[in-house]
């Protein structure tokens, strides 16, 4: 079952073996843009035009939910997310939930304190860890200027149908939920169980989960689960690009069955390299002339490259001087954290800590002072800040955080730059509540995730039986409608998943292993078939316990050996033949049966048998024995038993 | 060389030779026979010392000597070549050479190539020689035009083939055109062409019919009997034959068309050719008018239609991929039109339209607009090579807005700065225009453009771009000085602030181009505006650049710091606080000195030698001295203070530095002090002889004769009597062979005597 419509921050439900499983826990944000930005510095003029529907009766009802700026209407009430469909589910039934990232488990609280679930959620440690730390910047950014007011009038079908097409396109309004609390965040991780790359996980017996490194950011893993027949992997999140993680293991996913693919790039048509080439060009034209950059950023992952990769370009630029200020609750943790995964980085990067040096150069440049790190814009902020001066601050959705300060106080600049590194929001869109704007804005959207190209050569180099990838992934982007090699190709076509879509994995139960009890095996006598197999016949209880098949005895007072029909009436013990025919026993029987004159002739494929006394030709071949005989049904019989004794039989 | 070292010569190139003609001669190392053979050529100043080296006797006995290697006959062939064209040799020697040269043709294998090689090359030399038919007359002269003809026919190898169509031609430029053996080989030829296969089954040429070919082409008059029949062959040639082959018969019709007397052939020529030219393919037809085009057989407007044609085909209506020219034909019209030079609208115009369908434009990624042609840089850098030497004022708008789109989504820096030379030769003339003033007019905004896809390249992460944009700058600082508009435009672009920024930047290359751009911006008319704009001094900008000379660790920077400090020092000290130039003179007198690098300290000699140069003039010449004396150089050692005046460094300072650097590891830097020191010894000299013979008060004051300068003065002259001892032996720069012949001849010697012990196996060679 596919929970969530958006194919980079998943969510689904595996039925395999008997054990359900929950493939990630995305969290789709992009909706909190219908919002008004909560100010960190609450102004009265801000974002206070109420928005007049022209139906009055709706006007009525609506009150003022909606706000209008600059143009654009949006919800002036507490931010609410979109989480995935979990009412397709009995989420008390799931047995374990995998994680692949921090990017997709944002909405497990919802399950882990909100549902009734019971299982078990697997993740790496830094997955755990810089989890952890979005979600807790992202109660704090809620919780600390909250905007208490929840709006729901404007969800209402009647009126929503009539709103402005950017409200109106709002996917299931009416599920959205409230943030949760850092309540919720601590006693959701307590049931986390983290596991290391190829470490073997046993599930209820029935299945092995193993994590392998996927490349995309630091502990990120993609999933294997393997019964004894079959291997289904679980790519989500996984980059081929060198950047600061450990590279992505293909190994593990070889000689899959099926493989599930997610999180894919989201800017397909955008080179990571040349944007980050972008970026630092954006920033250092701003900073030259005169003027201060803001990065809308997440507190980890490739916030770590930019700043490696920013600070070396401004040397270069002969900009050593220019600060570098990063605004987040968790900015502390997460710096300091980075650099003590060492043995989840890049050969590299683990190569630095041998030296012995931090693996990351950002410690090196917080440590000179360059780059400094703040809780909030009150934590300090204001006696340091220089400017010209590069501010990383969240959120990237420009809808909470201390970037929407930064966002009114130097928005009316021309010299100013806002630049867009993370893919996850419609830039544009995330800036309509800021307009009109005067800093100059930039696009430079960086997204280490699976390109198609890559995609389609990896499953090229994989070979899985069958895949199965989100519906917009076998389709050219909408926006890149005649680049047609941007969709996933693979033989057989690949399986679609959608949100709220079922779908039923070609995955056949062939064989299973099962055991036999000894007082079972006791009473079972083989018969050689050919050397080294045997075969018996056996009636016996197939007991299933913790996904284990075992044959018993039979209890006492079933009736052995005797088989009956639904209707009661016994069904005739059937005896099985088997072997091939000895051609000289089978005449010599033939003979002592009364049938004399009898002439074999060898053929290519076996014997041709002729009793020309009774009109009679038997054609004996590797697999098959025909009887031609002129209707004699005597003759035939004979026939028949004689060949029959000639052969083995169970 | 003094007698008895040419005595030894002598000896030991008769030993090599008696070692080169030994049955045991094994020369494995061929770049021995090249160096002999260079050093031979050196040494041969007269007949005599040839005969007393033993060259005559070499030559005479590897003539008469069955058994010698094939490298020392090539050897003693080419030895033939160089002896007969640098000496005037008596007759009895031409002879022996002569014999030689009979003897190896044939006896010779003709399989044995390189021999063969070498024979013809001697001869096609001897031909141009006015002993030719002297040394003729001991040969078969026959003998050897028809071996050489049956060489072309049987197409042996390409060299030889090649030499040997060089001595046919030869041939009929020299002395023997007129032989009866010439001739006949002449008919051979005629015929060959005469008889070419017409029916297109030949379309590569023969190299007997390529050397007829040549013939023809060098001496048309030669072919005048079979004029209409080479003119019919000729024809077909260039309508039927490959590339190669039609422009080969191009070149040949023009030559037998100048040669033409009679009007009405030439004119039958020049049609023919142009209805030939009409029915080929386009790209041949190409081909044919780039050969054609310098050669004036047709009009070169009717070859300029051919060669644009390709231009003109394409569809101009809306740039969509519809067009009619297939982009190699495209490709190698833009080669032509720049081979050739055309400098004519219509060429201009169709270049431009070019460059604006190759233009990368937003809409690329989308699909929209797209063509064939975007985005290739082949037709890209063409298109630019054209238009950065000759742009027409009817499409300079559209070149100006081709070159912002292009500038705006660049990914490759060739083009890139290709672009800027472009704009850099375009901007005055844009600026002035009277579409820059109209409100309505593109080029506001496309100049808008361009100045910031600049900025964001002063930006870039890749060097090249970066350094290409201070490049720009500093064109545009130089070529346009006086123009106002440009220095205006550039200002308020603010394009300078980041050139000049670049100095802190992490690509050496980068560092130096923008000090190169300071310097610029310091000596430009304008300095006080552009310092001003960049909100700096000259003081902080000197500086800025001393901290470069002495910090920083790559050579480049250093050689632009100090290329500046020169400059600045000799061009605007009056600019300059006491302050900046008393560091400047230290700079110079005490850390570049020790620099690595070599240009930088030559910089320094430079510095020194014009400073002290002007010191000297000024003193020798008052009256034509407006330059403040000793701004740098000190009056009060050496040459005594005087009115007031004190510099930072005294004269003897500045020689002492420059004695040191004498002595200096690197030869190149040495050499060059040493041959200043010359000048500047003359000229000590001179005022020794002014101060000795000064009878008034005033000139005696000038100069000092201290104990200190006295002796600095002899330390000068003893260096220079060093050098010239030095000079007198070869130079130092020249190999061990060079400097000392003995030694090669030495060396082959010793393969003779260490012929026994030579195991091949174990022989490396290092060449």
């Amino acid at each position: 079952s596919c929970l969530s419509g958006n194919p980079s921050k998943p969510c689904f439900i595996l039925h395999f073996k008997g054990v359900t499983l929950m493939l990630d826990c995305g969290l789709d944000i992009s909706q909190v843009l219908k919002f008004l930005p909560l100010s960190v510095v609450p102004k009265s003029d801000n974002y206070d035009k109420k928005w007049n529907h022209s139906d009055k009766e709706k006007d009525k009802i609506l009150g003022d939910e909606l706000k209008e700026v600059a143009g654009s209407v949006f919800v002036d009430g507490s931010l609410e997310f979109c989480a995935p469909e979990f009412g397709m589910t009995t989420l008390s039934e799931v047995d374990a939930i995998l994680l692949s990232n921090h990017n997709t488990m944002l909405a497990l609280p919802y399950v882990t304190e909100y549902s009734g679930f019971k299982g078990t959620v697997y993740c790496t440690e830094p997955t755990q860890q810089i989890g952890r730390q979005y979600m807790e910047e992202l109660v704090t950014y809620v919780e600390r200027n909250p905007r208490n007011k929840k709006c729901s009038k404007w969800k209402s079908d009647a009126i929503l149908s009539s709103l402005p097409t950017f409200l109106r396109e709002a996917i299931r309004p009416t599920a959205w939920r409230e943030c949760y609390t850092k309540h919720d965040i601590q006693a959701c991780l307590s049931r986390v169980q983290t596991v290391g790359y190829n470490e073997k996980r046993n599930i209820y017996g029935a299945l092995i989960i193993t994590a392998c490194s996927s490349g995309y950011s630091i502990g990120s893993c993609n999933w294997t689960i393997k019964s004894p027949y079959q291997k289904i992997c679980y790519i989500s999140g996984t980059s081929t690009l060198t950047t600061h993680p450990k590279p992505m293991d293909t190994e593990p996913l070889r000689q899959s069955d099926l493989i599930i693919v997610s999180s894919m790039t989201k800017t397909p048509g955008y080179n990571p390299d040349q944007m980050i080439g972008e970026f630092c060009m954006n920033t250092v034209v701003t900073i030259k002339n005169g003027g201060n950059v803001l990065v809308p950023c997440y507190p980890s992952g490739m916030i770590f490259d930019l700043f490696e990769c920013l600070s070396s370009h401004l040397d270069s630029c002969g900009l050593t001087t220019v600060p570098l200020y990063f605004l987040s609750p968790v900015s502390d943790s997460s710096l300091a954290y980075s650099n003590i995964y060492a043995e989840w980085l890049s050969g590299s990067k683990q190569s630095r800590v041998y030296l012995p040096e931090p693996p990351f150069p950002h410690a090196e440049l917080v440590s000179i002072g360059r780059l400094r790190q703040y809780l909030n814009i009150h934590d300090g902020l204001q006696n340091d800040f220089k400017s010209p001066c590069i501010v990383f601050a969240g959120h990237p959705s420009l809808r909470m955080g201390d970037v929407v300060h930064f966002i009114e106080l130097w928005g009316k600049s021309t010299g100013n730059t806002i630049l867009f590194t993370e893919p996850d929001f419609p830039y544009l869109e995330a800036l309509a509540p800021f307009q009109p704007l005067q800093m100059k804005v930039c696009y430079c959207p960086i997204d280490t995730g699976l390109s198609f190209s890559q995609a389609n050569k990896l499953m090229r180099d994989l070979k899985p039986g069958h895949l199965v990838v989100a519906e917009s992934y076998v389709q050219p982007p909408s926006n890149l409608s005649h680049k047609t090699d941007m969709v996933v190709d693979y033989d057989p076509p690949p399986l679609t998943y959608k949100r709220g879509e079922i779908l039923t994995l070609p995955i056949k139960r062939q064989f299973e292993t099962v055991e036999i009890t000894p007082n079972l095996a006791k009473n079972v006598s083989p018969v050689e078939v050919k050397p080294g197999c045997m075969v018996s016949m056996v009636t016996a209880a197939l007991n299933i316990k913790d996904n284990k098949y075992t044959l018993e005895l039979l209890p006492d007072g079933h009736l052995s050996g005797k088989k009956r029909r639904a209707d009661g009436s016994l069904i005739r013990e059937k005896s099985y033949i088997w072997g091939s025919l000895n051609i000289q026993s089978f005449v010599d029987a033939l003979t002592r049966q009364g049938i004399t004159d009898i002439k074999v002739e060898d053929t290519e494929d076996g014997s041709i048998i002729d009793l020309p006394n009774d009109d009679t030709l038997i054609q004996v071949e590797g697999a098959s024995t025909h009887i031609i005989c002129n209707g004699e049904e005597i003759v035939r019989t004979k026939i028949r038993d004689t060949l029959l004794r000639c052969l083995q039989k169970l | 060389m003094d007698t008895m070292n040419e005595q030894e010569y002598c000896k030991k190139v008769q030993e090599v030779f008696e070692f080169l003609l030994s049955s045991s001669c094994n020369i494995h190392d061929d770049t021995l026979y090249h160096k002999l053979l260079d050093s031979l050529n050196g040494k041969m100043i007269t007949p005599e010392f040839a005969e007393s080296c033993g060259v005559i006797d070499f030559l005479q006995r590897a003539g008469n000597n069955t058994d010698i290697s094939p490298d020392t006959l090539v050897f003693a062939v080419q030895l033939v070549e160089k002896l007969v064209s640098k000496l005037e040799l008596p007759g009895i020697h031409l002879d022996t050479m002569s014999v030689l040269i009979e003897t190896v043709a044939l006896r010779t294998s003709v399989d044995n190539l390189s021999v063969f090689c070498a024979l013809f090359t001697t001869l096609t030399t001897i031909l141009q020689r006015p002993c030719i038919k002297e040394f003729c007359l001991n040969i078969d002269f026959q003998d050897i035009l028809k071996k050489s003809f049956d060489i072309l026919k049987e197409e042996r190898s390409i060299f030889l083939s090649r030499a040997v169509s060089e001595f046919i031609c030869s041939l009929f430029s020299s002395k023997m055109a007129e032989s009866q053996e010439a001739k006949k080989l002449l008919k051979e030829l005629q015929t060959i062409i005469v008889n070419f296969d017409r029916d297109g089954s030949q379309r590569v040429l023969s190299p007997s019919m390529l050397c007829s070919l040549r013939v023809l082409e060098k001496a048309p008059h030669l072919f005048n009997d079979s004029f209409a029949e080479i003119l019919d062959v000729l024809i077909i040639l260039m309508k039927i034959g490959s590339t190669q082959s039609s422009t080969t018969a191009a070149r040949c019709l023009h030559s037998l068309c100048l040669q033409c007397q009679d009007r009405a052939k030439s004119e039958r020529v020049k049609s023919l050719v142009t209805k030939a030219i009409e029915t080929v393919d386009i790209v041949k037809g190409l081909h044919i008018a780039k050969v054609l085009y310098p050669l004036q057989l047709l009009e070169r407007s009717s070859l300029e239609n051919i060669i644009l044609k390709p231009l003109q085909m394409l569809d101009k209506t809306n740039h969509s991929p519809a067009m009619h020219s297939s982009l190699p034909a495209v490709s190698l019209s833009l080669t032509i039109v720049n081979d050739c030079n055309i400098q004519k609208l219509e060429a201009c115009k169709c270049v431009a339209e070019v460059l604006k369908m190759t233009e990368n434009r937003h809409d690329d990624f989308t699909g929209s607009g797209c063509n064939s042609f975007t985005g290739s840089s082949k037709l890209q850098i063409k298109c630019l090579d054209y238009l950065g030497s000759y742009t027409s004022k009817e499409v300079m708008l559209s070149v100006i807005s081709s070159i912002s789109n292009i500038v705006s989504y660049i990914t490759e820096h060739m083009i890139y700065g290709k672009c800027l030379q472009c704009l850099c030769r375009l901007l005055p003339e844009v600026l002035c225009s009277s579409c820059y003033s109209s409100e309505r007019s593109t080029v506001k905004s496309d100049l808008s453009k361009i100045k910031e896809s600049v900025q964001r390249n002063f930006c870039s992460v890749e060097w090249e771009f970066r350094d290409t944009s201070c490049e720009f700058v500093r064109n545009l600082m130089d070529k346009h000085k006086d123009k106002e508009g440009v220095i205006l435009w550039m200002l308020d672009s603010g394009f300078l602030v980041f050139a000049c920024q670049a100095v802190g930047d992490g690509e050496s290359y980068v560092r130096a181009t923008s000090l190169s751009t300071l310097q610029t911006v310091l000596l430009s008319s304008y300095r006080t505006n552009l310092l001003q704009d960049m909100n700096t001094t000259i003081g902080e900008i000197i500086s800025q650049v001393l901290d470069v000379c002495k910090t920083d660790s790559e050579a480049f920077p250093r050689r632009s710091a100090a290329r500046l400090l020169h400059h600045c020092l000799l061009d605007l000290s009056y600019l300059l606080h006491p302050d900046s130039i008393q560091c400047i003179a230290q700079c110079f007198s005490t850390s570049l000195p020790s620099d690595f690098d070599w240009e930088v300290k030559l910089i320094m000699v430079e510095f020194w030698c014009a400073i002290l140069k002007r010191c000297f003039d000024a003193d020798l010449d008052k009256e034509t001295s407006d330059q403040p004396l000793g701004i740098v150089v000190s009056l009060d050692c050496l040459k005594n203070e005087k009115d007031g005046k004190r510099g930072y460094v005294s004269i003897s300072s500045a020689i002492n530095v420059l004695l040191k650097l004498s002595c200096d590891y690197d030869p190149s830097v040495s050499e060059r002090v040493c041959q200043e020191l010359c000048w500047i010894c003359e000229t000590m000299e001179k005022f020794v002889l002014k101060i000795n013979s000064a009878t008034n008060d005033d000139n005696r004051s000038d100069w000092c004769m201290c104990a200190h300068c006295s002796q600095l003065i002899t330390e000068l002259l003893n260096r220079m009597t060093e050098r010239k001892e030095k000079t007198r032996d070869d130079s130092v720069f020249k190999t061990d062979y060079d400097s000392n012949a003995l030694s090669l001849l030495d060396d082959i010697l010793l393969l003779d005597r260490s012929h026994d012990n030579n195991d091949e196996d174990n022989a490396i060679d290092c060449y």
